[in-house]
């Protein structure tokens, strides 16, 4: 892969991370002044100015932008008002529980959504496609937190095997993994059913096969990887996600991860919190894109390499 | 013909319409009752206007696809069944090359992997192809240091000259080619026919050359069958179909033939305009 690929693509992600930490400053001053949202409505309005002074925020837009970039740079993410702490060592201290959550799911999406659909492809019009697909569209239609009361009724309630809430061994991680994991499965198992079709049916794929070339090595040497660019790309759209995508689970299973933070920092008007939560989820999807783009010319000459003079 | 390395008996090929456009129930005879021979190193051309069959003549010789009747014997046997094992270790003998060059190859991988990945596929030692190094063998079908090269950098006449050279790594005895030159400009057409016929003595290969473009046809091929609704209506020498066409339907493809393909007519159009240049 050449340097310029990788540069071009790094100096990309750099870009929109920059872009990203601006739009986070701009929105929150467009909300409205966080002061009054974050104080009491009978607050006397002094010490609504004081507060307003002791952040800043009575300076000109341009000198917070500096100073809130500058403070970013130094690992100052503000300060989070509930607790009393910096806002970054409260998101930190949360990322571990949801990084455990969303891996497993996120195994357990590649292994069940790629899984899948690579079964329904290869038996086309079989029962077995069939019923894969009639789960992709259950997975699809049923809402995540839905699913996730389901299962705590009867696995936590009726049949009293797992845990229903909170963290400690593995079985708490099973209910939420299962929840996660199973949701986006169906779509990733409708991806790879219908690029590994498309592939398929290419002309190269016949001309292997009468070329007298095994089937595993046409499915793994040439179908697969020729499939991969959608599935990385909705796969990769779950891993971006991957710390900030719980938002919904986390707080049904009572998951003390980064998604249940920002739901209960929402409520609390935490700005700090919530700014910083959203910057993390940023720079994840603006890393993990990055990644997909290199994975996209890992898979593909004809992104990774200029196509050359060609002459008859 | 009993030294004949490819022959044909009788050979039909149905297939059922499913409703749409023909009612249920029908069969189509895509191929009906065929008689032919391929004796070893030499071309039979098969021309027939489109939907004739010839494609469908083309699967069967290859062995890729059933007969629904008749016999497929290569070197005096029968094909293995699709795909066993022993089906697959058939393939190295007989070659397909089709229209389309550009879909034939993995977009994915370069020139020379994919001659390799042929090659391992019959467990054949990747440093000696049919003309000797894989360069040689890259060098010989005019791809000379193109071999670390993918796809999308090559144009449609150096794709089927990486085609044609993946077909030649099995050291093959019958190549059919389906509108092998169709897709490509003229002038890439007479040099693409020009190296089939150069490569043809030098390895000893048959080539079951299927075309719609009669004037292609007669350039390459020793014997010529022509189709009309699955079945082959007049066979023979090049030169006596040509001079003394018995059927009607192929004096009427004969009679068509200057304006009729757009190849050709291309073809007459630069003639036209060299005489030009000559007065
Ligand atoms: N797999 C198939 N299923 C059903 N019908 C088919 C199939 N393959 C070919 N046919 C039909 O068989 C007939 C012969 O097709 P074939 O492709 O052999 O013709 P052809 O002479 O190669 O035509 P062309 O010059 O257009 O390539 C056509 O009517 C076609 O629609
Ligand atoms: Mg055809």
């Amino acid at each position: 892969m050449s340097l310029r690929f990788v540069l071009g693509k790094l100096l990309r992600a750099l870009l929109t991370l920059v872009l990203a930490v601006t739009f986070v400053f701009v929105v929150l001053r467009m909300s409205g002044d966080p002061v009054t949202q974050m104080l009491p409505d009978d607050t006397p309005a002094s010490v609504v100015a004081d507060y307003r002074q002791m952040w800043g925020l009575d300076r000109p837009l341009p000198e917070q932008y500096a100073r809130y970039v500058a403070g970013i740079l130094h690992g100052d993410f503000g300060f989070s008002f509930r607790d009393d702490r910096p806002a970054l060592d409260v998101v930190l201290e949360r990322v571990p529980l949801s990084l455990e959550l969303g891996l497993t799911a996120l195994a357990l999406t590649i292994v069940l959504g790629i899984g899948g659909g690579i079964l329904a492809a290869l038996k086309r019009g079989t029962s077995v496609d069939h019923a894969t697909m009639a789960m992709t569209i259950m997975g699809h239609s049923m809402p995540n937190f839905f699913l996730g009361i389901l299962l705590i009724l009867l696995f936590a309630m009726t049949w009293r095997i797992l845990p229903s809430s909170g963290v400690g061994t593995w079985k708490h991680l099973i209910l939420p993994a299962v929840t996660l994991g199973t949701s986006y499965a169906a779509t990733v198992a409708r991806f790879t059913r219908s690029s590994l079709l498309e592939v398929l049916n290419q002309p190269f794929m016949r001309t292997a096969r009468a070329k007298g070339v095994p089937f595993r090595r046409r499915i793994l040497g040439h179908a697969l990887p020729n499939a991969g660019i959608p599935i990385v790309t909705v796969v990769g759209l779950r891993l971006g996600a991957l710390i900030g995508g719980a938002v919904v689970v986390e707080p049904v299973f009572a998951w003390p991860g980064v998604g249940q933070l920002l739901v209960n920092a929402v409520a609390f008007r935490d700005l700090a919190i919530v700014q910083t939560i959203v910057l993390l989820i940023a720079v994840t999807m603006v890393v993990v894109n990055f990644m997909v783009d290199i994975t996209y010319g890992w898979l593909d000459p004809r992104i990774r390499v200029d196509s050359g003079e060609a002459t008859a | 013909m009993s030294n004949a390395v490819l022959a044909l008996q009788d050979v039909s090929r149905h297939y059922r319409g499913k409703g749409g456009l023909l009612r249920k129930g029908d069969t189509l005879r895509a191929v009906d009752g065929v008689d032919v021979t391929l004796a070893p190193g030499e071309t039979l051309g098969i021309v027939g206007e489109s939907g004739s069959g010839k494609s469908t003549l083309g699967r069967l010789a290859a062995g890729i696809e059933p007969p629904s009747a008749g016999n497929v014997t290569f070197k005096g046997k029968p094909y293995a069944p699709i795909g066993s094992s022993a089906w697959r270790r058939q393939r190295r003998d007989v070659q397909v090359v089709f229209q389309n060059p550009s879909q034939a190859l993995d977009p994915r991988l370069s020139i020379a992997d994919q001659i390799r990945g042929a090659m391992e596929a019959h467990r054949l030692d990747t440093g000696k192809s049919g003309a000797g190094s894989l360069d040689a063998l890259l060098a010989r079908v005019g791809l000379e240091g193109l071999g670390r090269r993918y796809p999308h950098q090559l144009s449609g006449g150096q794709l089927q000259r990486a085609v044609i050279a993946r077909a030649l790594s099995l050291s093959p005895d019958v190549i059919v080619c389906d509108e092998a030159v169709s897709a490509l400009d003229v002038s890439v057409q007479a040099q693409i026919l020009n190296l089939l016929q150069d490569l043809q003595a030098e390895f000893s290969v048959a080539y079951l050359f299927i075309s719609h473009d009669l004037g292609v046809v007669r350039h390459v091929s020793h014997r010529i069958a022509v189709m009309q609704h699955g079945r082959i209506v007049e066979a023979g020498p090049a030169g006596d179909v040509f001079a003394s066409p018995r059927n009607s339907y192929t004096k009427a493809l004969i009679a068509a033939l200057p304006a009729a393909s757009p190849s050709a007519r291309r073809a007459r159009d630069a003639k036209r305009r060299l005489d030009f240049a000559k007065v």
